[in-house]
């Protein structure tokens, strides 16, 4: 398919233009903002400043500024978000710009669906790409798309599972020359990289790209949609959709796939609401405007590494568009679009670890000419968010200082009224207590006017379960969440920590029990926290009784680490949750027909009996050398290269003599990538295993040929078949 | 057809060369099984016929050099690449189909699954075989369409300056970062003595 030869028709509706309005819309929002972030400050500051402002209390002053501000912000969207949804009308809903009939194929340009893929699950990947191809195909529109696996991955294993399934899916769905499989042999700038070197090779061909995740899937309807759309919007470089969670099983992701799917709507409302045209790209489930995104969004380079790219490309990459004057939409109500959710809080926190990296370099470009001040507050509200843990952190830990202070003092001045307290008659102490009541309705409001939307619409109230299971959801992921907050605020004040020192940290991968329970690696990522928890409730209760209790919701959280976290990521829990209805969301109760698809075919995928373990750990090296048809299928997808230098050739030589008689083990994975990448090598490998008589063969070698060949009636697929 | 598979003529017994045959019967049989020919009996014929023929090789050119497991694998891929080098048109540049190539339209057509009396057999080939074999080819992208997809230039303004030299300087002084750690550790100590007085 060549966008040259397309006979793409401009969709004529009206193009969506909030230039006009959007500033207005702007200074109503972020006022309100600003008003609420302001009283509390005052109120704040009245609290502490009771005859005179230490250094300490005017540090807490400056600390409560931006933390109060981001609960601020984050109510204020839910508010505008929960009115735009009650009032089912938002002029800047860039979905309401398209009819909803479905066009002709003739109608949609040449469309690329990228699924960039880095050691995933090939299973998961692929039984997702399927599910998308036959639903367009259903809606008779797979001619319009075609759909690159742009593959990084650097596990040996991996990259044959890959070629074998692609070659597998292919072959199933007759979709040679529609799926294509690009493996990159170095992946140069990550996720980005990736799709920059789509872009370079093949981005002329199609007027518009889908960025997808390896664990996203989009409906049929969503993703011709997204093309009507970008047609209808020229001035549109790219569309956001808000992906759904599914496919949650464990307690903490059907937690946040409750919250996603009950509290997200008004929040990406109210984000729709200011933001407009102004939008951010979130990396994936998003259309992109190929020929403007290759002309202006290349990433520079970090300023001091020349060869090294932000890693959150995407806030980049929007702002970068806007730069060229391209608008950036969310597409909030488009629906169809979905994507999986990490399974334990251990999971949550090495995502955030990274995403704390990445958008931490963002501060570079805060200053950056040409960006769109709306792009600098996006990157500048990245890092904050991630900023807010050690500033919450250090809040408390001066709060505890204050607090002892205050105690010591043997005249009381907390109590006496001051300021606005003295026209109130409340003192200090009840100014506090004020203040943290309207934090925390700022913080649950939210949710309980997003719940309310629900409760109040008869055919959502149903697909949540009912009003009980509803209400009953609300109130334990309230609870839920208000307990991991203070491991959460910890797991990420110690990623800034390590960012802003230049220092890695790693957690092992997860080792799950019968039970679905990795207790090392629980005890090693909470021990700390459950320490740090016991610590604050000693200090808090030799401080004072009351400030005990008041630093209860804090110090519980991570004094009980370590249970909240296993249970948390056990999946009998989590189905239990589900069969009581507990967290149940819209995608569960009507079960779509995509999704139920793929899970059907994951179930079948992964009842397959595994290799055993020494064979799993190399069955991919073992299949590409030993199967006649494999072999041949890798070394067709190598790239030809010309004729290697004498020490090449003798390098390779060793390898694949080390690789034949001594087993896979005998190479690292530098050494076994190097030899997948050598076709003549490979081609050899093959060749001499079969030649060499038995008394040669190393027992590793003779098992798996006897394991692949002759114990298993055909060869392990990633596939349903 | 390359292998009359309707007249099996076994090789010669030679009880000194029972085993060597034995380990040249099993690779051959294994090599085929890996090939997806599932049928015992067909893996059985085309195995014996593979046999005969090292047999005969192995008169005419001695196996001194090479056993007979090593002649009779290369007899089975030689066999194969003359098998499918009827059906496959050749190169572009006129040569004839690798066997790589050859393997690789065996694979994407399944022929062994869907056909299997008919590998290695030429008499026994069902023309949709041969109709499969040829239509397959496999592309992992479509014809390149090349982009030039660079950076433009960026004004960062002040922040590397402000920031970067200030970073720059961190990171290439390890006393300063000895320097952070110990004020921690002396606030710490600071904290404490303020706290138990």
């Amino acid at each position: 398919m060549n966008e040259s030869t397309g006979t793409s028709a401009q969709i004529s509706v009206q193009a969506i233009n909030p230039a006009r309005h959007s500033a207005r819309r702007q200074i109503l929002f972020f006022s309100c903002v600003v008003f609420i972030a302001s009283v509390a400050t005052w109120l704040m500051a009245d609290i502490l400043w009771r005859g005179g402002l230490t250094g300490l209390e005017a540090a807490m002053l400056v600390l409560f500024v931006p933390l109060f501000g981001m609960v601020a912000l984050g109510f204020v969207q839910a508010v505008f978000g929960f009115i735009t949804l009650l009032l089912r009308r938002d002029t800047y809903e860039i979905t309401a710009t398209v009819p909803a009939a479905l066009p002709t194929p003739a109608q949609l340009p040449a469309t690329a669906l990228l699924i960039p893929i880095y050691n995933e699950d090939v299973s998961r990947v692929y039984e997702g790409l399927r599910t998308m191809y036959l639903a367009l195909a259903g809606v008779g529109m797979i001619d319009r798309f075609d759909f690159f696996i742009l593959s990084d991955s650097t596990d040996p294993n991996k990259w044959i599972e890959e070629e074998v399934g692609w070659i597998d899916l292919c072959k199933q769905l007759k979709g040679f020359g529609r799926i294509f499989y690009r493996k990159r042999h170095i992946p140069l700038n990550r996720k980005s990289g990736n799709i920059s070197d789509f872009c370079r090779r093949w981005g002329k061909r199609y007027r518009y790209m889908v960025v997808l995740d390896a664990d996203s899937l989009m409906e049929a309807r969503t993703l011709v949609r997204m093309v009507q759309l970008m047609e209808a919007n020229p001035q549109t470089g790219i569309l956001q959709t808000a992906p759904q969670p599914i496919q949650a099983q464990t307690p903490l992701a059907r937690m946040l796939q409750f919250a996603g799917h009950c509290y997200g709507p008004i929040f990406q409302a109210g984000l729709n609401y200011w933001q407009a045209g102004n939008g951010n790209f979130w990396g994936h489930n998003a259309i992109i405007r190929t020929a403007p995104f290759i002309e202006h969004c290349a990433l520079p380079a970090m300023p001091g590494a020349e060869h090294a790219r932000f890693m959150s490309h995407d806030y980049v990459e929007a702002a970068l568009m806007r730069r060229a004057n391209y608008q950036v939409w969310l597409a909030y109500t488009l629906g169809g679009s979905f994507e999986n959710l990490p399974p334990t809080l251990i999971d949550c926190a090495k995502r955030d670890r990274r995403w704390c990296r990445g958008n931490f370099q963002h501060s570079w470009l805060l200053m950056a000419q040409g960006f769109k001040p709306i792009n600098r507050l996006h990157l500048s509200l990245g890092i904050l968010s991630y900023l807010c843990s050690p500033l919450w952190l250090a809040f408390l830990v001066m709060g505890m200082i204050q607090f002892r202070r205050e105690t010591l003092l043997t005249e009381h001045s907390f109590d006496a009224d001051i300021g606005i307290s003295s026209y109130l008659d409340i003192g200090g102490g009840k100014l506090s207590l004020i203040l943290f009541l309207v934090t925390l309705a700022m913080l649950t409001l939210p949710k309980a006017l997003a719940t309310l939307l629900v409760l109040i619409d008869r055919e959502k109230r149903r697909a949540f379960g009912g009003t009980l299971r509803t209400v009953f959801s609300f109130v334990t992921e309230h609870v839920v969440s208000a307990l991991m907050a203070p491991i959460l605020m910890l797991f990420t004040s110690l990623s800034v920590a390590f960012v802003l020192l230049g220092r890695e940290i790693t957690w092992g991968a997860q080792r799950r029990d019968a039970g679905g329970i990795d207790w090392a690696g629980i005890l090693r990522a909470h021990a700390w926290h459950t320490a740090a928890g016991l610590l604050a409730a000693e200090i808090s209760y030799r401080i004072h009784p009351v400030f005990f209790l008041w630093m209860l919701p804090v110090t519980l959280g991570l004094i009980f680490s370590v249970p909240i976290s296993a249970l948390l990521s056990h999946d009998a829990f989590g189905r239990m949750l589900n069969r009581i209805g507990l967290f149940r969301t819209p995608p569960e109760t009507d079960v779509s027909l995509m999704v139920a698809h793929m899970e059907k075919n994951l179930d079948v995928c992964r009842s397959q009996v595994p290799p055993p373990e020494w064979l799993r750990k190399h069955y991919g090296v073992a299949q590409v050398v030993l199967d006649p048809y494999i072999n041949a299928a890798h070394v067709s997808l190598l790239r030809a290269k010309r004729k290697l230098s004498y020490p090449s050739t003798a390098y390779f030589q060793r390898l694949s003599d080390r690789l034949l008689t001594q087993g896979p083990d005998a190479l690292n994975r530098r050494e076994l990538l190097a030899l997948l990448r050598n076709a003549d090598s490979m081609t050899e490998a093959h060749n001499r295993l079969w030649k060499m008589p038995d008394r040669s063969l190393p027992e590793w070698w003779k098992m798996a040929m006897r394991h692949y060949n002759v114990l298993t009636g055909r060869p392990r697929s990633p596939l349903y078949r | 057809m390359d292998l009359p598979l309707d007249s099996i003529v076994l090789p010669p017994w030679e009880p000194a060369r029972a085993e060597e045959w034995n380990e040249a019967y099993e690779k051959v049989e294994n090599y085929l099984r890996a090939c997806r020919v599932g049928s015992y009996l067909q893996r059985a014929r085309l195995a014996a016929l593979i046999l005969k023929r090292v047999y005969d090789r192995a008169q005419a050119e001695g196996v001194a050099d090479r056993g007979l497991s090593e002649l009779a694998i290369t007899e089975v891929r030689e066999r194969i690449a003359e098998w499918i080098g009827h059906y496959l048109p050749p190169r572009a540049d006129g040569r004839s189909i690798g066997l790589g190539e050859g393997m690789l339209a065996i694979y994407l057509c399944d022929g062994p699954t869907r056909w299997p009396y008919a590998f290695l057999d030429s008499e026994r080939m069902p023309p949709e075989f041969a109709d499969a074999l040829r239509s397959r080819v496999v592309r992992s992208g479509p014809d390149l369409s090349i982009s030039s997809m660079v950076p433009r230039e960026m004004d960062l303004g002040l922040m590397p300056e402000l920031v970067g030299s200030a970073m720059e300087a961190f990171e290439s002084v390890p006393v300063l970062k000895t320097l952070l750690a110990w004020l921690l550790f002396l606030g710490l100590l600071g904290f404490l003595f303020w706290y138990t007085r």
